[in-house]
């Protein structure tokens, strides 16, 4: 070919190219590479439903909107009783359904130590064996507060021939000891520390022209907090003149960054500042109460002068004067008293909150429970004196039964000393554990038995702690199984009643036939509760008269005794309810609010004022090591104004070491800091007061944690490698794993790579097991 | 006169018979972060199992953020207060006039900034520019492990790597009211407050976002925005935005303005 030929042949073979789609077309490939697609949004039918939150503590409204039947969003829904706006957990309910760490069918421990997918009836099978060879020596732990599960759980446990019946320790727990000591209709004995009144102390925040929240986390985690804002919102909105928010405690948080005023107190002084106030209210107001026991109270409250709450809360008194002087002009005061992080802070608080309450005559109802009719059935006051920490220190070493069943709880995590509780649980002989989720105490069991979640069973809330009248109201399957649950019975307790038919106890045949009948008793129509009807009741206005001081006189002042130990720090805590619960873990979606204030990567932040960190010659963001009496804990400290002096605050629901990728290897779980105490007079467990030490020498005392840390470790996903380096790092590791696409560069093939990341990413349990 | 202000002479503020714009009550937010999820299951947001770095950032997918202020008092004086932010939607946007490629706009009666993900080249511009720091980068394909993709919403697309995105007021929701209007046969420009409703102003507990149409005087907005503690973050900088904050305390008014940075 000549030299003309060839520049002829190449400006054709140019010309051609250039007037061909092929150039086009690969630019637009390219260009659709580039924008690698990742997922086609679906289409569908939207329908709405209305129903009330089980996992959410608030028990909010929920509008929820199915795309072709399917769960989709949790938006909020207004009209309901305890709604208003919906929590950050509730909105991750949808997404929790389809959350890596569920647990899809039934699953029991192998010989080796690992878990074995089981059928439905092989693990009832199992079950029945194991409660007979028991011999009535069972005890049952529950999560579920507001639901019938407890008293189906009591009843069969009675029917074994056990009282070992519990629930997770929680501040409805402490409210509900303060409220049966404290409230005796009619004659009772006086002897008696309990009475037995299935009732229990309502709130009506609607009412009150002033709220006090002393410790109480009153927007964020106290009782029913979703319609604590609506209230909030209102009042505050409407701008009504009498209407106030005032917050006291140690460190300023949500409930602190919304009230009009804040009080800062030392950590654990909740108490003595309550009683301060109801000493000045006593003494310059003249308020009194009508009852022979008042006058011991009143020599009591003498001590508590202000200058002795002063030293003892860090109040000064012109300011304790001052919040006294507007309760006391405010139109139905309101104050709230408990512990921070809603649980641990033993009568102390509550029966403070009570005196002041009955004070002022702050809005509060009496609320009764309905308990199912079922043989040996317990109500929810009676399980809340069963105190578990305290049978579970007494038992040593041990739970204190040969078979346990642990139902929506996760103990092995969130317990004050987790390390104790999870050896005991191990050495425990037999343990079942009903839960929707993979959590430290599951991976400690025998036998795993899969729950549905709220938007999946039919289930009940009644009266969550914290609500002003008497509530009820159902949840019903909005949404089938997530995708590879394996169908069980519709509820998991159905398992156990089928269990107790076996056993020959005489107990309903199934959970719903409880509900109905509970439905019936209290007469409420079933199909309007299944369409989501949340219905209040009404509850009379609470008659101080009915309060017997004699007993209320001995704990209360009893319980002050708690001394705070002896240590550099005090520990104060903080508390958000996007974070999830200590069973789900920190939802997915929620994992992108924990910035700022409480993870630094993976550890967790220590809050400390200047004036404290300079103290001990730190800087911001310095690695420190927080020891107390039981464990030691590794955080970066992070210089905050809003703590008072000498504390240093943490947050909770971090550490988990069991759960999905979204909640493990995050920070540090505050629990192992805890130790429980017991609280004088009323003998209930505490922790609410915990002193911390800044070790000397950092080194060593790291060396000792990594040492001394016998807490299980257990990596149930690590086949798959969860845990990456870093987002870019992963996809270039995801992308060169990928074989390379056949023909020219095409958005089917991004899709491909797309989905060959996905299927990287997909760390899940197939079956229940890791894969 | 600032290069911004030079800037800002340069550039036209978009002015529209609606102006879809939200007032936040600083005094009713406590940070719970109800707004940050709504929006992330609202608006297709994958999740990272990986804890966000501390000062957010650009790879920190969220379309809303909650920032902490601080009165920088030492305790007991010491005051803090919660920002959520969105896209300040600007009147006078700094992006827009930057993107080469026109992918993001503020053109639509509403006066909402877009985010058009297909023509966008991922150049980031628009970030350098975006003084509020509203607008995320996906360095990376999102990824939903594990099933998380089927609560995938059918209202908003997914992005692809490469793209900027940002909070749209959910522009979807806008859509959706605006069609109703016409099935109701009711005028598009004459919408009842509520009928369009973003999903953080929907969800949040407290009441503290309040969104409608600034220029109508029907709308609770519209007082809000022209009550006396109103007020814009970096308002010296002149980009006009529809995002008004409320605070009664002096100090987080002064701190919206940056005098403390």
């Amino acid at each position: 070919m000549k030299r003309r030929d060839f520049i002829k042949f190449a400006a054709g073979a140019g010309a051609g190219f250039a007037v061909s789609p092929l150039p086009y077309n690969l630019a637009g490939d390219l260009a659709v590479w580039s924008q690698n697609t990742t997922l086609n949004v679906p289409d569908g039918e939207n329908t709405f439903a209305y129903t009330t939150s089980k996992l959410c503590p608030s028990a909010c409204g929920l509008k929820v909107r199915l795309l072709d039947g399917k769960v989709l969003r949790a938006l909020p829904w207004e009209e309901h009783p305890l709604g208003g706006g919906v929590s950050a957990l509730a909105i991750a309910e949808p997404q929790l359904l389809h959350s890596p760490a569920r647990v899809k069918t039934p699953l029991l421990r192998s010989a080796h130590g690992g878990f074995t997918p089981i059928s439905w009836t092989e693990a009832e099978r199992l079950l029945l064996r194991k409660l007979r060879e028991a011999e009535g020596d069972v005890l049952c732990l529950s999560g579920d507060e507001t639901g019938s599960s407890s008293a189906v759980l009591s009843a069969f446990l009675k029917g074994l021939g056990s009282d070992k019946m519990y629930f997770m320790p929680s501040e409805a727990q402490c409210a509900s000891l303060a409220w049966q000591m404290a409230h005796s209709p009619g004659a009772g004995n006086p002897n008696s520390l309990y009475k037995a009144a299935n009732t229990q102390v309502g709130f009506d925040l609607e009412k009150a022209g002033f709220i006090l929240a002393i410790g109480a986390n009153f927007l964020e985690n106290w009782g029913t907090f979703i319609r604590n804002r609506r209230v909030f919102a209102q009042k505050s909105g409407q701008r009504e003149d009498n209407f106030a928010l005032v917050y006291a405690g140690p460190v300023h948080n949500q409930t602190a960054s919304a009230a009009g005023r804040r009080v800062a107190l030392k950590p654990g002084a909740e108490t003595v500042f309550c009683l301060g106030l109801a000493a000045l209210l006593v003494q310059k107001y003249e308020r009194r109460l009508n009852d022979r026991g008042f006058n011991v109270i009143e020599r009591n409250l003498n001590s508590f002068t202000p200058a002795y709450v002063h030293a003892r809360a860090g109040v000064l008194p012109s300011t304790l004067e001052d919040v006294c002087e507007k309760l006391i002009r405010a139109q139905n005061p309101l104050v709230l008293c408990a512990s921070a992080f809603n649980q641990g802070s033993g009568l102390g608080p509550s029966l403070a909150g009570f005196l002041l309450n009955l004070l002022l005559r702050g809005p509060l109802n009496v609320i009764t429970l309905h308990t199912p009719n079922l043989a040996g059935v317990k109500t929810r006051s009676e399980i809340f004196r069963n105190d578990f920490v305290k049978d579970l220190r007494k038992a040593g070493g041990t739970l204190p039964a040969k078979l346990a069943v642990f139902y929506e709880a996760n103990p092995a995590y969130a317990l004050p000393e987790p390390t104790s509780a999870a050896a005991a649980i191990r050495a425990t002989p037999f343990k079942v554990s009903f839960t929707p989720f993979m959590d430290e105490t599951a991976l400690l069991c025998d036998l795993i038995l899969p729950t549905l979640l709220g938007l999946e069973k039919l289930d009940d809330i009644e009266s969550p702690h914290g609500c002003g009248k008497g509530f009820y109201a159902l949840c019903r399957p909005l949404a089938a199984p997530a995708a590879g649950i394996r169908q069980g019975p519709r509820h998991g307790l159905d398992v156990l009643l089928e269990t107790a038919s076996g056993l020959g106890l005489r107990l309903p045949a199934n959970y719903e036939t409880v509900l109905k009948n509970k439905a019936r008793d209290l007469a409420l129509n079933w199909n309007d509760l299944l369409n989501g009807k949340a219905v209040e009741r009404n509850s009379p206005a609470l008659d101080s008269s009915s309060f017997s001081f004699n007993l209320f006189e001995k704990l209360l002042f009893e319980a002050l005794k708690t001394e705070p130990p002896e240590a550099q720090l005090s520990l104060a805590v903080l508390s958000r309810c996007a974070l999830g619960t200590p069973q789900t873990g920190i939802p997915p979606f929620a994992l992108k609010t924990a910035w700022g204030k409480e993870l630094l990567g993976t550890s967790l932040l220590a809050l400390m004022n200047k004036s404290t960190a300079q103290k001990f010659g730190l800087a911001d963001g310095a690695e420190i090591t927080l020891r107390s009496r039981t464990a030691e804990l590794v955080a970066r400290l992070k210089i905050f104004e809003g703590i008072a002096p000498d504390s240093v605050a943490l947050s909770m629901g971090f550490g988990h070491t069991a759960l999905d990728a979204f909640s493990r290897n995050k920070g540090a779980n505050l629990f192992d800091l805890l130790q429980a105490v017991e609280e004088p007079g009323s003998e209930l467990m505490v922790w609410d007061k915990t002193g911390l030490n800044i070790p000397l020498s950092r080194q060593t005392t790291i060396a000792a944690t990594q040492q001394g840390d016998t807490r299980p470790h257990f990596e149930p996903y690590s086949a798959a490698p969860d845990v990456k380096p870093g987002l870019f790092r992963r996809q270039m590791a995801a992308r060169r794993l990928t074989p390379p696409a056949r023909g020219g560069i095409h958005s089917r093939r991004s899709k491909t790579w797309s989905e060959a990341i996905i299927k990287r990413r997909d760390i899940t349990l197939q079956d229940g097991l890791p894969v | 006169m600032s290069l911004f202000q030079l800037n800002t002479a340069a550039m036209r503020t978009k002015d529209f018979k609606i102006k879809w714009g939200m007032v936040i009550d600083i005094d009713k937010c406590t940070g719970c972060g109800a707004c940050m999820v709504a929006c992330q299951a609202e608006n297709n947001l994958a999740p990272e199992a990986e804890a966000p770095p501390s000062d957010g950032g650009d790879e920190f997918m969220s379309w809303i953020r909650i920032y902490e202020l601080s009165n920088r008092k030492a305790f007991p004086h010491h005051d803090l207060a919660y920002l959520p932010l969105p896209c300040q939607h600007c009147a006078t946007p700094f992006c827009t006039g930057v993107c080469p490629v026109s992918a993001t706009e503020k053109t639509e009666e509403g006066g909402i900034v877009s985010q058009i993900y297909a023509r966008c080249t991922g150049c980031r511009y628009c970030m350098a520019a975006c003084p509020y720091h509203a607008r995320s980068f996906n360095r990376v394909a999102p990824v939903w492990p594990a099933g998380l993709d089927k609560i995938i919403s059918p209202d908003v697309s997914t992005r692809p790597r490469g793209v900027v995105e940002k909070c749209s007021f959910c522009h979807h929701r806008f859509m959706q009211a605006k069609n109703a209007a016409r099935n109701n046969a009711h005028s598009i420009y004459e919408l009842e407050d509520g009928d369009y409703n973003p999903a953080c102003a929907e969800s949040c507990p407290n009441g503290a976002i309040a969104f409608g149409d600034l220029l109508n005087k029907k709308h609770r907005v519209y007082a809000l925005s022209r009550a006396k503690n109103a007020f814009r973050l970096l308002e010296r900088l002149n980009a006009k935005p529809q995002v008004y904050y409320t605070s009664s305390r002096d100090w987080v008014r002064r701190a919206g303005d940056n005098h403390h940075a």
